[in-house]
């Protein structure tokens, strides 16, 4: 045994706030489209960049296809956005963790400070009904009472006479505010309330042995999801079930393994599960933690310091390959059994 | 004889109603008593209201009863037209109002569920008569998870109607969050009942406001 480590150190920070985010105005600013890679985002009059707008990750990194910097101003814009008012709903990624740890969070606010006309202003690549036709997108936002005619995007340089900007309530490894748990929690309260929950003790391994496309992979997990499937552990593949029936799956089930992934993120809209997670770095990301903290998770995250990095192949940005597997899921079955006290963040 | 006689007085296909909503009705729609009128009613039930309007409306009444149900199709008369269709496909409400006309005034006592209140509100009210009145009722759902709602829960029509309130009063509101839309330019008023909502249109809003009379009476500054 001792095959796991237990991981104690974070990859970026995990700070919890307890205040709001801030809620700021911008007048007479202007709106540059999303353009992979070059200037993009909400600018004050003067081409300044609206750093409330953006999603700093680590609290200073912008998104690798994101600029902030213009050399346009207000001024020079002919093209004036209809109406008056409109509500900054951010960037829309389409990837599942991204959506729930860089997309939603700017929404904390929107039932409050949203009249029902307003319309929200986004980035993206695509339009509305496009991210709508994202099938965990148009669920989340339904869970919120939105559709796709309350989005708007401009497709050219565009002047905004006045934006309202939520500063987000997750910083991507860095910081979370209460108001981003609360916000899920009624999500997911929604969910509940609309179906019968089972509570099960039986655990969950959430796999990635079925992906087709992910940030990481285990080349040999199905060696892991044999012998827990063998000790009774249902393996669950995420992918293949709604945004819906996750947060049912997940509400349903106290124990949790699973190879760290975005599907751990569905435990925000959760009451806190006891999460016990094959960590392949020795350093959890932070936003594993910060998700912890907001759905009060007792989570224990563990490394296979055996674990060995295999050539890149197409799809997978990192695979890795895990020596010892069964014994590995033995022992991190043992962990879960302990209740986590083989180590933990 | 007043609309809540009528009801009481009903033998012949059933009405389902609750006493307090004939104060809403009488009051929003009694100026169409005996006039020329299109009313929409979402959700034909047992048929028993349908002929109810009829009477208190009059003969110059025309009533438009929708449900999903094909049975409803038989309630249909010289004054009631019967459809069958969904309340929250547009393609369906707009077939509607291309064979009858805009409608003066619209009752949706349909599904009740928020996300089908939600939708034919957010394409019919635009679509009534510019001084037309648009009411759901038994929005008590709206405070129903089975229905889609929930208190604070932004899909009820309950939070929804809450926030058109500051739609309503945009022209008011200085901190740049609020901005008049058409709904503040189309909707004179907002009335909330239990359990029913209320949307009256006005082709023009008299927003001036003037102090009339002898100014050397002017005393109270």
């Amino acid at each position: 045994m001792n095959l796991l480590s237990p991981c104690t150190s974070l990859w970026g920070t995990a700070e919890i706030r307890a205040a709001d985010p801030d809620i700021s105005v911008v007048r007479e600013g202007f709106y540059l489209p999303y353009a992979h890679g070059r200037g993009w985002g909400l600018f004050e009059g003067d081409g300044s960049p609206v750093a409330a707008a953006a999603d700093f990750r680590e609290g200073t990194h912008l998104p690798p296809d994101q600029s902030l910097h213009t050399d346009l101003t207000a001024d020079r814009i002919a093209r004036s956005a209809p109406g008056g008012a409109y509500i900054y709903g951010g960037r829309i990624n389409p990837h599942f963790g991204h959506f729930l740890i860089n997309t939603l969070p700017r929404f904390w606010a929107m039932a409050r400070i949203r009249s029902p006309r307003t319309p929200i202003l986004c980035h993206g690549p695509g339009t509305p009904e496009g991210w709508f036709g994202v099938p965990f997108i148009a669920a989340a936002f339904a869970l919120i009472g939105l559709a796709p005619r309350d989005f708007v995007t401009f497709d050219e340089p565009t002047r905004v006479r006045s934006v309202v900007v939520p500063s987000t309530s997750l910083e991507e490894q860095c910081a979370a505010h209460r108001a981003y748990g609360d916000l899920c929690a009624k999500m997911g309260d929604r969910i509940r309330s609309t179906a019968q929950i089972e509570p099960s003790d039986r655990p969950i391994y959430y796999s990635k042995t079925r992906l087709s496309s992910a940030v990481g992979r285990i080349t040999n997990e199905d060696e892991i999801e044999a012998v827990l499937s063998r000790a009774g552990v249902e393996i669950v593949y995420p992918e293949t079930l709604s945004f819906v029936d996750q947060i049912r799956l997940m509400s349903a089930r106290q124990r949790i393994m699973g190879s760290a992934g975005s599907f751990l993120h569905a435990s925000v809209f959760c009451p806190g599960r006891r999460i016990t997670c094959l960590n392949v770095t020795e350093q959890i990301n932070s936003n594993y933690v910060l998700i912890d903290a907001l759905a009060s998770n007792a989570s224990t995250y563990h490394h296979p310091a055996a674990l060995e990095v295999l050539q890149k192949q197409e799809n997978f940005l990192t695979l890795r390959y895990l020596p010892q597997a069964a014994a590995v899921a033995e022992e991190l079955l043992a962990i879960m059994n302990s209740g986590g006290t083989a180590g933990g963040a | 004889m007043s609309l809540y006689e009528i009801f009481l007085s009903n033998t012949g296909r059933p009405i389902h109603k609750s006493g307090h909503y004939f104060f809403a009705y009488e009051r929003h729609f009694g100026r169409y008593v005996g006039r020329p009128v299109t009313f929409l009613e979402i959700g034909a039930g047992n048929g028993g209201s349908s002929q109810m309007w009829k009477r208190w409306l009059g003969p110059l009444a025309r009533i438009v009863t929708i449900d999903i149900n094909e049975i409803c199709r038989q309630y249909g008369d010289e004054q009631v037209a019967v459809r069958i269709g969904d309340q929250s496909d547009p393609a369906f409400l707009q077939s509607l109002i291309d064979e009858f006309g805009t409608f003066d005034a619209v009752l949706d006592d349909g599904s009740h569920h928020m996300a089908h209140v939600t939708a034919t509100f957010e394409f019919l009210y635009e679509r009534i008569a510019t001084n037309g009145v648009y009411m759901i009722e038994d929005m008590h759902t709206a405070y129903w998870p089975d229905y889609g709602g929930g208190r604070n829960d932004p899909r009820s029509m309950v939070e929804r109607f809450k926030g058109l309130i500051d739609d309503l009063n945009a022209d008011h509101v200085k901190d740049g969050m609020v901005a008049p839309t058409a709904f503040t330019r189309q909707t004179v008023a907002m009335t909330a009942y239990d359990s029913i909502l209320v949307f009256e249109r006005a082709p023009m809003i008299n927003k001036v406001m003037k102090m009339v009379g002898n100014e050397t009476l002017r005393v109270n500054y």
